[in-house]
């Protein structure tokens, strides 16, 4: 007999993720399954539709990361119509992109996963936030942060016409060349990028790494697991945001493969559990071993940290530094511990702000020529990108005219499920002992989560915004004997 | 001057009512008032709010203890501010105190005008005829609230 407890999202009962712990006799965690709703009908609702409105509709799918779906659906254009941007027009994208990744690391950094490093993994959640940040890192954190990012931000709404949901990258270019007026902004700015995010990675040594407790709690076996890792390299073996070949290493850093995006399909494929909306990828050599990391384990993580460990190195001189000090801190490559993600992250936000001063002198970017148009009917085309949370992937087919047939996304948290999935059973287990659920489940449990940050139909999001959870514990007749909830509260107009 | 920041998502059924609610907008507010959409959710929302004293969010919301189309308003204050489980997932309750507590310039007055709604998870343009019928109802909470609440006398001065 299984005890079973429920964590369940209330207000928005398919909207979100939902936990379900199994306890056996001995009320120790028997297993732990998580489920991520998928977004209903995406699909269906772009098939029929002319291709060219993918990179506005995608974009749509996540108030987070508008700017990596753009990106990600004018890459796969430029594939299904047969059409290779001009030189100045790619760099115009990475130039928009890469600023999107310095904003998107920064903030992910102060406001969202740095409190647990920069304040401690262990003090009190009220205390753990950007405030908690601020009284270690200095008072005019919070001001720095923020006019960085409004920098970054107005250049995007610049290039793009706007910053949050663009109208920029179009099969085989970009809407509109750089003007001077803006470049030299831009040229400006970018030292002022640099220097935040050596700040930035500067405190985080001053703080985390010169404490060994907080460096032994980054190398912890908790917070480990020995997966492959994909993510995309330039022809120099270096990290790409942009573009490149996906390369993936095993647990022990030996290369398994390297393709272009187009192939995906020959190295990754998608396991299907009856409990779970989601599909778990795994990469087709070795195959599906379950939910298991290791040697055999055919599982793969995404993001900065899977980044960092595939490449060579970095392709932009400052971030090197840190990268190889990154790996002769954590014991060589590949690092597996989840948590150093959070300065792998630091480490990228360096060379987004380099790549951007690169981009920003580079004479080519005010080349008047931007766009090369289609001559070819459209067929099928991929297009890759790294986002922020890891790589993303666009798979459209058409027919001759260019109206969609098939649609297929593969976006950072679909990639990175199984490994969720194991982390989350990982701090059950830590946490539930001889059937009795304790007070700091939810955190345990939303610790898990945040390494990795993943979107659960991210789409929407309805006021409060929270991710409301409720932690239903039953007993063996499957009475609710507790219960922890988070609800919004709200009263109706009198 | 105070803003109308419009939440919502058009494409995935009833999430649009705050775009709805934009639309029906146009025009239709007192001068000093600007309205805005925004599809944007979690920490990217300070981007809407900083450097803005006064501002009515209009969204949608799903309780699922009032009929779809029920049109709440209540002060910012009456929102939770449990912190959710993932950076994803965190909510305006959230955002707008750790922006205030590291000193990013945000509103001193926030008030909240919200509509429940029955679908917005499928990916459909359009609305459910319940919040479709509502957003009427919530263009006249909104204006009664521009033109009379007392908060707003300074702002629109």
């Amino acid at each position: 007999m299984t005890q079973r407890i429920t964590i369940d999202p209330i207000t928005r009962l398919e909207g979100h993720g939902k936990i379900e712990i199994f306890l056996d006799d001995q009320g120790e965690v028997a297993n732990a399954y998580l489920q991520i709703p998928e977004l209903r009908g995406f699909e269906r609702f772009c098939l029929g539709r002319a291709a060219e409105e993918m990179p506005r509709i995608t974009q749509r799918i996540c108030g987070v990361c508008p700017s990596a779906h753009h990106m990600a659906s004018a890459r796969a254009l430029d594939a299904l119509y047969h059409v290779d941007p001009p030189p100045a027009a790619h760099k115009l994208r990475e130039l928009f992109y890469n600023l999107f990744t310095f904003e998107d690391h920064t903030l992910h950094f102060y406001f969202l996963g740095g409190p647990d490093f920069i304040v401690g993994p262990s003090a009190p959640a009220a205390e753990r936030n950007v405030v908690g940040v601020i009284a270690k890192v200095g008072l005019e954190i919070g001001g720095k942060v923020i006019e960085a990012r409004k920098k970054a931000r107005h250049f995007m709404a610049e290039m793009a016409g706007k910053a949050i949901h663009p109208v920029f990258g179009l099969p085989g270019g970009v809407s509109k060349p750089m003007s001077q007026e803006l470049v030299d902004q831009i040229r400006e700015a970018a030292p002022g990028l640099v220097a935040f995010a050596q700040f930035s990675l500067q405190a985080f040594g001053d703080i985390v790494l010169k404490n060994q407790a907080y460096v032994d709690t980054i190398l912890a076996g908790h917070y480990a697991h020995r997966t492959n890792y994909m993510g995309t390299v330039d022809p120099d073996g270096r990290v790409n945001f942009y573009r490149g070949q996906l390369r993936v290493i095993d647990p022990t850093g030996k290369q398994l493969c390297q393709f272009e995006p187009k192939d995906y399909l020959t190295y990754i494929a998608e396991h299907v559990e009856p409990w779970s909306y989601i599909k778990f990828p795994f990469l087709k050599q070795p195959g599906w071993k379950g939910f298991v990391d290791g040697a055999d384990s055919g599982l793969y993580r995404v993001a900065p940290l899977a980044r960092l460990n595939v490449a060579d190195g970095m392709a932009t001189p400052k971030a090197q530094e840190h990268y190889e000090q990154f790996f002769a801190t954590l014991g060589g490559k590949p690092v597996h511990s989840t948590l150093a993600t959070h300065w792998a992250r630091l480490i990228e936000a360096l060379q987004a702000a380099e790549t951007v001063e690169r981009l920003a002198n580079d004479p080519e970017i005010l080349d008047r020529t931007v766009r090369r148009l289609p001559d070819q009917p459209p067929t099928e085309g991929v297009g890759i990108v790294e986002a922020p949370r890891g790589t993303l992937i666009h798979h459209y087919a058409t027919d001759p005219n260019g109206i969609l047939t098939m649609v297929n996304l593969m976006v950072a948290t679909v990639h990175n499920s199984a490994p969720i999935q194991m982390s989350i059973e990982r701090a059950a287990r830590g946490v539930i002992h001889g059937g009795k659920v304790d007070d700091g489940l939810l955190n345990q449990v939303e610790m898990a989560f945040r390494a990795y940050d993943p979107c659960f139909g991210c789409a929407t999001h309805s006021l409060p915004g929270e991710m409301p959870l409720t932690a239903v514990i039953r007993n063996a007749r499957g009475e609710v004997v507790r219960e922890v909830r988070r609800a919004p509260r709200l009263s109706p107009l009198a | 001057m105070v803003l109308v920041l419009c939440l919502g998502n058009d494409l995935l059924h009833d999430d649009g009512v705050g775009w709805a609610v934009a639309d029906a907008l146009e025009g239709r507010v007192p001068p000093g008032v600007v309205v805005r959409r925004s599809a944007l959710s979690g920490f990217y929302l300070l981007d809407e709010l900083v450097n803005w004293t006064h501002v009515l969010v209009v969204d949608a919301v799903q309780t699922g203890a009032h009929p779809p189309g029920t049109v709440l308003s209540f002060p910012f204050e009456a929102l939770g501010s449990d912190a959710g489980p993932s950076p994803h997932a965190v909510g305006l309750p959230t955002v707008v105190a750790l922006g205030r507590q590291s000193g990013v310039p945000l509103p001193e007055w926030i008030h909240i005008v919200a509509i429940e709604v029955d679908d917005m998870e499928s990916f459909i343009e359009g609305l459910t005829p319940a919040v479709r019928a509502a957003v009427p109802r919530a263009v006249d909470v909104i204006r009664s609230l521009l033109t009379a609440a007392p908060a707003l006398a300074p702002a629109l001065a």
